[in-house]
């Protein structure tokens, strides 16, 4: 059974142009320089959504994508179109304070799967 | 920046309803259920924080609070809050950066306010007030 956050990795991976991604946080070997953009998901939280006779039948998953640039603030639109492909809705997002030290902008989204249990 | 949210309660129509039918003041019973949700609202992100966080300062902790119910026409509501301009830990925190991996505490807490707690606190004001839902 394939688990939300496998959804999430699929989905990312059909990005075209690809933009690299990592679970929770982007980490480089060596010490190596952050890509110019790249991505980070995470499931921020989960709850059970509906029950029958005290058994839960379906739990909604909130997973958080940050979309990081160095070249100004990201466009959600194609993380947006593989994300709802994959059967995810479309949350609240905002704004990520800009880096000073890697030199990113940021955004982020929150994207919503219910999952049967 | 401050961290902060409002949500919708779905769901409550009925307790409403039955709450007006019995001529009861709507308005000062919504009031009296959020009022018992702050403390616990506060406790829920208090102990989020602290199971999520790998390293513990205490900063974060510090600025969380919940605001007294307030009024707005029709709406009632309060406030979850976390960090200020002084303190941007809780914003990093919830919401992660470049460097730091996100560990929220805020959507958790209102998401378990906004799915059982609410709704359990408006039966249980409404069982105080005599009144059926």
């Amino acid at each position: 059974m394939t688990t939300v956050l496998e959804r999430v990795k699929t989905a990312l991976t059909a990005l075209s142009p690809a933009v690299p991604f990592a679970y929770e946080k982007y980490l480089t070997a060596n010490g190596a320089d952050l890509p110019d953009a790249f991505l980070v998901y995470f499931d921020a939280d989960d709850a059970g959504a509906q029950h029958a006779d005290n058994v839960e039948t379906h739990r909604l998953w909130r997973i958080q994508v940050s979309y990081y640039s160095r070249a100004g603030a990201p466009s959600f639109d194609n993380v947006d179109a593989v994300m709802t492909a994959a059967g995810f809705t479309k949350g609240p997002g905002g704004k990520l304070p800009r880096d000073e030290q890697t030199r990113h902008f940021g955004r982020r989204r929150d994207y919503y799967y219910l999952d049967t249990v | 920046m401050t961290t902060r949210g409002t949500f919708e309660i779905k769901g409550l129509d009925a307790y409403l309803e039955a709450l007006a039918k019995a001529e009861q003041n709507v308005d000062a019973a919504v009031a009296e259920v959020l009022e018992e949700a702050r403390p616990i609202a506060e406790a829920n992100m208090q102990q989020r924080l602290r199971a999520s966080s790998e390293l513990w300062t205490g900063e974060t902790a510090a600025t969380v609070q919940v605001t007294p119910p307030q009024q707005d026409g029709n709406y009632t509501f309060i406030a979850l809050e976390a960090g200020n301009a002084d303190v941007l830990q809780a914003f990093y925190k919830e919401f992660g950066t470049t460097r730091q991996a996100a560990e929220p505490f805020w959507r958790p807490a209102l998401t378990e306010l906004r799915r059982t707690g609410l709704k359990r606190m408006m039966k249980q004001v409404l069982e105080r007030m005599g009144v059926e839902a």
